[in-house]
């Protein structure tokens, strides 16, 4: 046995007279507060990732219908038997996309090599796009809209196709992400003050709950530590109004005597 | 004790109130914050979709057609509701505003006829004017959904329901500890003192240590017992001793001993934690394999990605005999930190893989680690047991394994989907560390002192092996019931029931979510129907049930091919289990008995046991097989046309055996008369 009855005694009378103001349902309403703390934070979690998805998406179909109509534009010369190159009213469709909104970066169209045809920024005309574009472009499952994500834009890319669904190319937009950020930034924001609030009113609510439901206990739990403590004192007769502390007393009282009567006894002698 | 209950059911009641008040207020306010920053980008969506539409028209307007004559306008509108769920109404009008056509968006909600409207304050309008040769002859009106946003919110509830699921676990296993740590332990070693106190033993202590009201009361009723202590020490120093009929009692030269008491609750929640943290990535791991998979020469790819878990299964079943030995000798604290430890460092490198050969290993040293805290903290239940109470104590165990599992299953699934599979298993790791570290704080070595109460050591020879393989009973619920229950857990729900979610397209956390709903039928219905199968005996009959149970399950996700077909699929795996699964051990020994088998109910438990995880290592292996040749519904009506034949000759073997043995038993007696 690591620790003798004397050591624990006195460990448990250090931490009595340390810390007089330790409580049962503060502790019970702390681990409460705890639970609570962990809902609220992953509910807010939860709420905001929803939001970031609902919100991302919306704006991003904005885009959508702009690039799709851009889309259809240019399969419709398509259509007709151009190639994309020949297509000339390209470059005005792109740039009257791109001044119908601020947060258009760019709006270019690149061909099955992946090498870019036109763009809004006349620059970039002749260079290739990145792999993972031309893998998207050039995919046989040919789906409305492809995305990639960038640290400081969303892309959007629109397959294109001629009139005997051969891939031609593919035209795709970038939109700044700074706008969404700051909104999902404020959303943050927004939800941490929330979450804060909840938790305090409702911590506030669990510490009062607890202290009602658990006040009977603590009542009867003082009363027996006083009653046990003035019978050790021998400040008071017990009242014996708790059967097993009033037995506990007595058998304590009687052992006294028993003992005293023995060290009168051996004195005598 | 009525009283103590009734502040524990009391507390908890509080507790569960103010999660639910909590997590909906949070989600009300939330859902008013993001109406006001989506309403706006709304807007913008609606006036584009309006700007689309009026080029659209307009280059048919441009060719001389009057707007009135306008044709096909409601296949045009379809198609942008379409890709647009959002814009809930399109349509065109004459010059005075006169509506020529609209559209209404179709939804759930739509009455009888289809077309479901909208008052105009629930709608953002946009309207654009149509012009012909410069002159304005119409409008095109787009109407976008400002209830969008809390439809789209109202997916959410499922994620908050399983917040409160989880949460409400947690909640009930820390409040429950601390009930038992605080108030219920310290109370029962006071009560125990007081007793001997009142008998005249002042041989024990109150070991519990606090500053609060029980603490205050442990160390004053401890004082009392050191006055007496004390006041006999000087009397035996001054060479005296009481009378000779004295009942009271002192400690001897190395003082009095300390007193603990319901110390089986501390087991809890370490093994909570840890089966939590494991459970995390049971919704995508076998996704997380497909990342690392290389294709092997002639081994399928399905039966490729099913390996891990089969060899998870197997280094777990191979570990836990020398592990439960282990701990018998080093002591359950020592063994249950080592194994925490293990199963951490597992996690992490699983999380690092880089390829198949280093995830096989991480998975197997995970296994190691699992297995030592499994049997270790068996074998804790049974040191803080006796023989009358250890079912209970077993059941209490089961309980915390089945939680901390569905809880794992559903917010793993929720973080892989957000964060990824690596950092889950970090994550997770983190959370096998918590549980050491409970471990290290909490739970202390407790020596039995009675031999009686100990359970029997279990040595398992070769002849033991021979005698039950050769009862029939043992056989058939083995190989009938037990192995395909297995097979149906790893086989379906671990391996092909996560990849079969991702192919009808749903999140991890959906996966998580419909994967731990096979752990809260488990919980729920598991005692309700072990006590029914303890009160009508007829325990074939459940097993049967079970079996049966678990083929209707795969045929219901075969035919529904959905993901309601699914859940429902894994309600009823759930169902099943809790059904068949635990009558099986008590029918082999029942029927053990009957037939007069000379084996000790230990050794066919372990027996048994070690027999049933042929189940769960071959399930993920059947299952890729199946998958790879017939696909994952035929793969479905292939285990459920297995699992009925199982559940059907169990039934028929049954039924025939009990007859002779019955009428064997008749002649006997009758020979005996």
């Amino acid at each position: 046995m690591a620790a003798t009855s004397e050591t624990v005694v006195a460990e448990q009378a250090r931490a009595v007279t340390a810390s007089k103001k330790g409580h049962l349902p503060v502790k019970i309403g702390a681990t409460i507060c705890f639970v609570l703390i962990f809902v609220i934070s992953l509910s807010s979690l939860l709420d905001y990732f929803n939001f970031e998805k609902s919100y991302t998406g919306i704006v991003r179909s904005r885009f959508e219908v702009l690039l799709g109509d851009l889309g259809h534009n240019v399969e419709y010369g398509l259509g007709l038997g151009l190639s994309l190159p020949a297509i000339r009213n390209i470059p005005s469709l792109i740039d009257q996309a791109k001044a119908s909104d601020p947060n258009i970066q760019f709006i270019n169209v690149f061909d099955k090599d992946g090498r870019i045809l036109f763009d809004t920024d006349r620059g970039k005309v002749g260079r290739k796009v990145p792999a993972n574009w031309l893998r998207n472009a050039l995919r046989n499952d040919k789906e409305a809209f492809w995305h990639v994500d960038l640290p400081n834009s969303y892309i959007i890319g629109l397959q294109l196709d001629n009139s005997f669904d051969q891939r031609e190319g593919a035209i795709v937009l970038a939109f700044a992400k700074g706008g969404v950020l700051a909104t999902l930034g404020q959303i943050r924001l927004d939800l941490i003050s929330q979450g804060g609030i909840a938790a305090a009113i409702f911590g506030a609510l669990g510490m009062l709950l607890t202290f009602l439901v658990t006040g009977g206990l603590t009542r009867r739990l003082k009363s027996m530590e006083r009653r046990v403590r003035a019978a050790t004192d021998g400040a008071a007769a017990d009242d014996g109004s708790d059967e097993e502390v009033s037995q506990f007393v007595a058998g304590v009282n009687a052992a006294v005597r028993e003992i005293e009567e023995a060290c009168s006894e051996t004195k005598n002698e | 004790m009525a009283k103590r209950t009734s502040i524990q059911a009391r507390i908890l009641t509080v507790a569960a109130v103010l999660l639910i008040g909590a997590a909906i207020t949070v989600s009300y306010w939330a859902l008013s914050t993001f109406k006001s920053q989506f309403l706006p980008a709304m807007q913008k969506k609606a006036a584009v979709v309006d700007q689309s539409l009026q080029k659209q028209l307009g280059k048919v307007l441009d060719y001389g057609v009057p707007v009135d004559r306008l044709r096909g306008l409601s296949k045009v509108f379809e198609a942008v509701q379409k890709d647009n769920p959002d814009i809930a109404y399109l349509a065109v009008a004459g010059k005075d505003g006169n509506v020529i056509s609209e559209h209404w968006q179709v939804s759930r909600k739509a009455g009888a006829g289809g077309r479901r409207t909208l008052p105009a304050s629930d709608l953002f309008l946009s309207k654009l004017p149509l012009k012909q040769g410069g002159h304005v002859v119409g409008w095109v009106k787009v109407g976008a959904d400002k209830t969008y946003i809390t439809r789209r919110m109202e997916g959410i509830v499922s994620d908050i329901v399983t917040v409160l699921v989880v949460s409400g676990l947690m909640a009930l296993e820390l409040l429950l500890f601390l009930n038992a740590f605080m108030v219920t332990g310290p109370m029962a070693s006071i009560r125990e003192v007081m007793t001997k106190v009142k008998e005249g033993d002042f041989t024990s202590f109150v070991s519990h240590q606090g500053s609060d009201e029980v603490g205050r009361l442990s160390a004053a009723v401890n004082r009392a017992l050191l006055k007496v202590e004390g006041l006999y020490r000087n009397l035996v120093d001054a060479g005296g001793r009481l009378a000779g009929n004295s009942s009271l009692r002192f400690a001897g030269s190395d003082g009095m001993h300390p007193l603990v008491s319901d110390r089986l609750r501390f087991i809890r929640p370490p093994l909570f934690l840890l089966v939590f943290s494991e459970s995390m990535s049971l919704s995508f791991f076998p996704m997380y394999v497909d990342t690392l998979y290389k294709p092997i020469a002639g081994i399928p790819k399905d039966v490729v990605i099913g390996l891990p878990i089969s060899l998870f299964m197997l280094v777990w079943a191979l570990s836990m005999p020398f592990a439960g030995q282990w701990s018998d000798r080093a002591g359950r604290r020592r063994t249950v930190l080592t194994g925490t430890a293990i199963t951490a460092v597992g996690l992490v490198l699983t999380g690092l893989a880089t390829n198949m050969i280093y995830l096989l290993i991480w998975r197997s040293l995970t296994a190691i680690g699992y297995g030592i805290v499994f049997i270790s903290a068996q074998g804790y239940v049974t040191d803080h047991t006796t023989p009358k109470n250890r079912t209970k104590g077993m059941a209490f165990f089961l309980s915390g394994f089945f939680s901390g599992s569905l809880c794992g299953a559903a917010i793993g699934g929720i973080l892989a989907d957000r964060l990824g599979y690596r950092p889950t298993f970090i994550l997770s790791a983190i959370l096998s560390v918590a549980s050491a570290v409970f471990v290290y704080r909490f739970l202390n070595e407790h020596r039995r002192k009675s031999q009686a109460d100990a359970a029997p050591k279990v040595r398992l020879g070769l002849a033991d092996f021979r005698m039950l393989f050769r009862n029939k009973y043992f056989l058939t619920v083995t190989f009938l019931s037990a192995i395909p229950a297995k097979m149906a857990l790893t086989g379906f729900l671990y391996y092909a029931g996560p990849l079969y979610l991702v192919q009808l397209g749903v999140s991890q956390s959906a996966s998580g979510r419909i994967l731990m709903a096979y752990g809260l039928a488990i919980v729920i219905v598991s005692p309700i129907s072990a006590w029914v199968a303890d009160k009508v005996r007829k325990r074939p009959v459940f097993v049967v049930c079970g079996g049966t149970l678990a083929a209707i399950s795969m045929l219901m996700v075969h035919y529904l091919h959905s993901l309601p077909g699914m859940l429902a699929g894994v309600v009823m795996l759930g169902l099943a289990h809790a059904i068949g699964v635990s009558p099986q051990l008590s029918l082999i020994t029942d029927m053990q008995t009957k037939t007069g088998v000379n084996i000790t109910v230990g050794k066919t438990i372990g027996i048994f046991r070690l027999s049933e995880r042929i189940g769960n290592i071959s399930g993920p292996l059947i299952a890729g097989v199946l998958i790879s040749t017939f696909g994952f519904s035929g793969a479905f009506l292939g285990m459920g046309v297995f699992f009925l034949s199982c559940a059907a000759l169990f039934s028929i073997l049954m039924a025939l055996f009990t007859r002779i043995d019955n009428r064997r038993i008749r002649d006997s007696e009758m020979v005996t008369a």
